[in-house]
């Protein structure tokens, strides 16, 4: 790993192009600001293992028989039929 | 090597058809959609087909099966369609920095079954969904700024 001290207000440069400066030093914290040519994607670390758990967990986990069983409560939300009778109240509230 | 069969047509569609574990599914190969840097955790994985779910009529769930890993699929939906909704300005945010064509993105999220024995449900990644430009079938799955978008969001 490449180390390099830099002080407030102090910047580094990747590939000619990508600008990391230290903003805030304060309490264990640093505060960083990134410059980058759109194309290019700066997330924190645990957000994007957070997504690579969450799509290996897609992959494996989904059961089929239970599924089944799920599968009735995801109607679309719009009703294929325009004649059903109103009032029944099954409207779907998602939070 | 692949589990694909390769069977041709009268109308000179090639059909690939994959055994999983959802049942037998069939992808025409002039649809298959190509996501360049594959998903996230499968970067190999670059080249899909999305198909209706096996023996389930009319539902909103599809699969997108992987075709050069054929034992891997992703339930996938519209989020639209079940209710939930990315803003339009995060996904033109995705679209522009994903340098994809924005003229017919089509946006699906990809579904994880939570299965705790008794209690088992469903959730949808909405922080990082798929953008599917519908004309190039060129795809990204694009990870949102915007944390408001849970990565567990259950129906």
């Amino acid at each position: 790993m490449l180390l390099i001290t830099r002080r407030t207000s102090e910047s580094i440069m990747i590939n000619g192009s990508i600008q990391v400066t230290v903003v805030e030093v304060r309490g264990g914290r640093v505060k960083l600001g990134f410059e980058y040519p759109e194309g290019n994607t700066v997330y924190r670390t645990e957000l994007y293992e957070r997504i690579l758990a969450e799509n290996r967990a897609a992959a494996e986990q989904t059961n089929p028989e239970k599924l089944g069983s799920l599968l009735g409560s995801f109607k679309p939300t719009k009703p294929k039929e325009p004649d059903h009778e109103p009032g029944n109240g099954d409207n779907d509230h998602d939070d | 090597m692949s589990l694909a069969t390769e069977t041709t047509t009268m109308t000179t569609e090639t059909q690939l058809t994959y055994d999983t574990r959802f049942g037998a599914v069939s992808l025409r190969e002039d649809r298959l959609i190509t996501f360049p840097e594959g998903l996230y955790g499968f970067p190999d994985c670059t080249v899909f087909g999305l198909t209706q779910l096996p023996n389930v009529e009319e539902s909103p769930l599809l699969l997108l099966q992987c075709v050069n890993r054929p034992e891997l699929a992703f339930l996938v939906a519209d989020p639209t369609v079940l209710g939930m909704e990315i803003a339009k300005g995060d996904i033109e945010e995705a679209v522009r920095t994903s340098k994809l064509p924005t003229k017919e993105t089509q946006v699906l999220v990809i579904l994880t079954m939570y299965d705790h024995g008794e209690s088992y449900y469903i959730t949808a990644n909405l922080r990082a969904p798929l953008l599917v430009d519908s004309a190039s079938r060129q795809a990204k799955q694009y990870i949102l700024l915007n944390k408001d978008y849970s990565t567990q969001h259950k129906l």
